[in-house]
């Protein structure tokens, strides 16, 4: 792996910012977001540092979550912190927020060390093409920062047993198919619940969005 | 089962799927139809992109930080370091052939890279009259993608499923009890539903389907059910 070959580099001139037991606030989705873009246009490593001082560790512990390991979660976390060094000239603030977007890296990370073959990635927003005879989906109003804020707090008001669902699906590795064997609730039921909870959280978008 | 209830069951398979494609737990076949619905349809796209916020929610309000190695932030800078002095080659170009373009025609253009790679060398093969199928090569176990094209008021045996048979249409129209669908029309089926598609009448009907256990043909049709299973 790429960050094998790293590993036995020479020693680089950075000096590494401290790790753990950091006390410093929470940085808001703003900031994150502004963060990001100074990564993607000025190739800013100070914004980038605390980035990864932010995202590296709550990717590590989503990737645990899901099974991975506490080493391979650590190197995955890495991998996808090189992504978006790499990537950040095409992160756009109005198309997903900073978590969002980083979110979706870390998932792809997780699928290509599941995979034998690396999954082939499409970047719709991208590409300009059109989609013949579609118009923009009218819950698509909202900015995708304000939408993932409104998304964080509708999950927050749904019943426990429709979020731990949607949770379920997020953090562990599991089919929905699984996820009804282990809890031994039918799958049409852990399905329609799911759905139920999205429609629910797709409602809450609306009503914000109007 | 009633015509409602088919499309209850239709819808929540259809965004337990998508949600599943967001918090990236499907199979290779599975995920390779997604994608290529969510690159034909914008409503489909709408929806992955929210399900795709939620998973940066959980990230910032479900993760506890777990605190990473002394050395990780030195091993990325290091890398971003070496990676800016050495430029990667571009990989070189697959040749095409003429079914690639033909069937490249009717997936979403960012796909075409990953189509391409499936299907140098590879051509139509027959099933039944009026049918034609092409066996996507994928590696994964679970679930098996095919293309299958439809000659205009074609039908396919009335069946059932085992598990799930996903199907994406490319190309021209098909309807059956649940209703009729379009190019990048996603539908999902379970156990608990039967039908007995037919093609639209001018331009028949091309389809990308993935199945997660073998079609299970019912009536008469059973007898051909050896030449689907995979």
């Amino acid at each position: 792996m790429l960050l094998n070959a790293c590993m036995v580099q020479k020693k680089n001139d950075y000096i590494a910012m401290k790790h753990g037991g950091q006390s410093d606030d929470q940085p808001g989705k703003d900031l994150l977001n502004k963060w990001l873009d100074e990564v993607g246009t000025k190739r800013d490593r100070e914004s980038f540092k605390r980035l990864f001082n932010h995202f590296a560790p709550r990717i590590k512990s989503f990737l645990m979550k899901g099974g991975t390991s506490e080493s391979q979660a650590d190197e995955l976390a890495q991998e996808t912190m090189l992504t978006v060094w790499d990537k950040a000239g095409s992160f756009n603030a109005a198309q997903a927020s900073a978590s969002t977007w980083i979110f979706t890296i870390a998932r792809n990370k997780r699928i290509d060390a599941l995979r034998k073959i690396k999954r082939t990635e499409v970047d719709y927003e991208d590409l300009n093409y059109s989609i013949e005879g579609q118009e923009k989906s009218p819950l698509q109003n909202l900015s995708e920062t304000e939408e993932t804020d409104v998304i964080s707090e509708a999950l927050k008001s749904l019943p426990e047993e429709q979020a731990d669902l949607i949770k379920k699906s997020f953090f562990e590795d599991k089919s929905h198919a699984e996820i009804a064997k282990e809890t031994g609730i039918p799958l049409g039921t852990v399905k329609s619940r799911i759905r139920l909870a999205l429609e629910r959280l797709r409602t809450e978008k609306k009503v914000n969005a109007l | 089962m009633s015509k409602e209830s088919a499309e209850e069951y239709m819808k929540d398979g259809y965004h337990s799927l998508l949600l599943a494609y967001a918090a990236g737990i499907l199979d290779e076949a599975q995920d390779m139809i997604v994608s290529a619905h969510i690159g034909l349809s914008r409503r489909g796209r709408d929806y992955v992109r929210s399900y795709e916020s939620l998973g940066g929610c959980m990230i910032e309000d479900y993760c506890e930080p777990v605190a990473m190695s002394e050395s990780a932030l030195d091993h990325v800078l290091a890398c971003i370091d070496k990676a800016e002095e050495v430029q990667q080659p571009c990989p070189p170009k697959p040749s095409e052939c003429d079914f690639f373009e033909e069937i490249a025609a009717f997936m979403p253009p960012p796909m075409r890279a990953q189509i391409q790679s499936l299907c140098s060398g590879q051509r139509w093969s027959h099933l039944m009259p009026g049918i034609d199928i092409f066996d996507l090569p994928l590696t994964c176990k679970q679930s098996h993608a095919r293309l299958m094209r439809v000659k205009p008021s074609g039908r396919t045996p009335h069946h059932g499923h085992k598990g799930v048979e996903i199907t994406l249409v490319l190309d021209g129209a098909y309807a059956d009890e649940s209703g009729e669908y379009t190019r990048g029309d996603l539908i999902v089926a379970d156990e608990h539903f039967e039908h007995k598609p037919s093609a639209c009448p001018d331009r028949g009907c091309t389809c990308m389907i993935v199945t997660t256990a073998p079609v299970r043909l019912t009536g008469l049709a059973k007898l051909l059910n050896p030449f689907l299973r995979k």
